[in-house]
């Protein structure tokens, strides 16, 4: 999974190449759109907080941030996106019923691969990472 | 039903196990602030101090290792030099080294 994520662009060059050259394997893209996670497949919850840009920068990237609302590196995390002006949506997973966080945080692992730890950020629905990094959140977002 | 506790109550929780072990408190205002705001919040929705940074499942059985100071402040805090949320620190931490979040040690 990580390796299909890490080489998207490879994949993705793979398929452009075989559709240009019209011999497409369906096989091979059949696999590779089976194993790219997504948040799509993750039944989020319906108390998500949307937060606005605030910033007049063009935003590439769509960002998700699960979380809990008492958490300081989750605070310091949605800090951080507000000073960079991103446009963001968060979930605090400690304000909905425990069956239904016990619910999300399994979909969560089974989807991504991980036992997540908060924040937990989801870039583009496919890209993540467990905790708060923002060295690596920019790379990711940017 | 327990009673509420203001900040000052957590406040003065926190220092007491701070020095009851040895330890210093997170020196950073703005992130002591959200940690003891953050205990508040869980004491008095949960009835018990669970690490702020840590999901609770609402029961104290469950949630007993990770409840302030968590059975793993410790060790983290002597591998690390503050424990997981960053609350506790050795009282030799030098505060101009940037805080990272630590590996998860809870199983």
């Amino acid at each position: 999974m990580d390796y299909i994520i890490n080489h998207f662009d490879f994949f993705v060059d793979l398929i452009d190449f075989q559709i240009t050259s019209n011999c497409v394997d369906f096989s091979l893209f059949k696999t590779i759109c089976g194993l790219i996670v997504s948040l799509d497949q993750i039944k989020i919850p319906e108390n998500i907080v949307n937060v606005e840009a605030t910033h007049d920068k063009q935003q590439y990237s769509e960002i998700f941030l699960f979380t809990i609302s008492t958490c300081m590196w989750c605070k310091k995390a949605k800090r951080w996106l507000n000073r960079q002006g991103f446009q963001y949506s968060y979930l605090d997973i400690d304000l909905i019923p425990v069956e239904d966080k016990n619910k999300l945080k399994a979909e969560i692992q089974e989807v991504f691969g991980v036992k997540p730890r908060f924040p937990f950020l989801v870039v583009n629905k496919i890209q993540w990472d467990s905790g708060y990094n923002p060295d690596i959140w920019e790379e990711m977002i940017n | 039903m327990n009673k509420q506790k203001s900040y000052e109550d957590v406040k003065e929780y926190v220092t007491r196990i701070s020095i009851r072990n040895g330890w210093k408190l997170n020196s950073d205002k703005e992130q002591l602030d959200d940690l003891i705001t953050g205990l508040q919040a869980n004491f008095n929705r949960l009835g018990y101090y669970n690490c702020p940074c840590r999901d609770s499942q609402e029961d104290h059985q469950l949630d007993r290792d990770i409840i302030c100071p968590c059975r793993y402040a410790e060790q983290d805090i002597k591998d690390y030099g503050y424990c997981y949320c960053t609350l506790y620190q050795q009282l030799d931490f030098d505060i101009s080294r940037p805080l990272r979040m630590i590996p998860e040690r809870r199983p």
